[in-house]
């Protein structure tokens, strides 16, 4: 699964530490995100998608091979 | 959602002083564990007490709930030992969230298997009476592996994702 947390971060001109504080997570957290080591939780995915006025899959997006 | 019920961050501390003294003392003599003491005689350290015996086999045949007179310090250590183990395990670390519940789930399933090879193994490795030790052991070893491998996991993913790109 990709994802676009950057992107939302460079536009909402927010740091890891600011999004981790919004969201409630640790700023480690948000970064493993970003580099696609952790996949969250729904209810992460959906805080952080609040937080940047976004849907869930404006943010996370399947690859291919996501349904292997 | 529901999330891991874990233990306040200071009781981590607590954990390591409650399980070292019996640890050290176990390492260094393991008849420690059957209320011999490292120095002096047994009787030096007795803490006798009247205790309810589950089941008893001393007479030949099975009894149940029966009252005894029974030397308590090994009784002691052994749970300093495990409720050490088990706090030093089950305490919040800073920043604890998913992604730290996701890395203690998985250093329980690593524990599971490396606790179970050891043990395989050592089933190989010793025998007689000296596997008393091992299955001692085995009643904490368990936690310290689950805490180990949970400490370096933590540890790696924090140098690693420690700096914002």
């Amino acid at each position: 699964m990709k994802n676009s947390i950057k992107v939302e971060r460079a536009k909402n001109n927010i740091t890891q530490a600011e999004l981790a504080r919004l969201v409630k997570v640790s700023r480690q957290t948000i970064n493993a995100i970003e580099l696609g080591k952790y996949v969250p939780s729904t209810l992460l995915a959906l805080r952080m998608a609040k937080v940047f006025n976004a849907s869930v899959d404006e943010i996370f997006q399947l690859e291919e091979g996501d349904f292997d | 959602m529901r999330k891991i019920k874990l233990l306040p961050r200071w009781c981590r501390m607590v954990g390591i002083l409650l399980l070292l003294p019996p640890l050290v003392m176990f390492t260094i003599n393991p008849e420690v564990a059957f209320g011999d003491p490292i120095f002096g005689s047994p009787e030096d350290y007795m803490i006798n007490g009247t205790v309810i015996n589950l089941v008893d086999d001393s007479e030949g045949e099975w009894v149940f709930f029966k009252v005894i007179q029974n030397d308590l310090i090994n009784e002691l250590m052994l749970s300093m030992m495990i409720v050490g183990a088990w706090m030093i395990a089950f305490s919040r670390i800073k920043g604890e969230d998913e992604f730290s519940e996701r890395l203690r789930l998985e250093a329980m399933g690593a524990a599971m298997f490396w606790n179970a090879l050891i043990l395989l193994i050592l089933n190989f490795l010793i025998y007689d009476g000296l596997f008393l030790y091992v299955m001692i052991y085995q009643l904490f070893s368990y936690l310290l592996i689950f805490s180990l491998i949970f400490a370096l996991r933590l540890r790696k993913e924090r140098k690693e994702l420690g700096y914002e790109e």
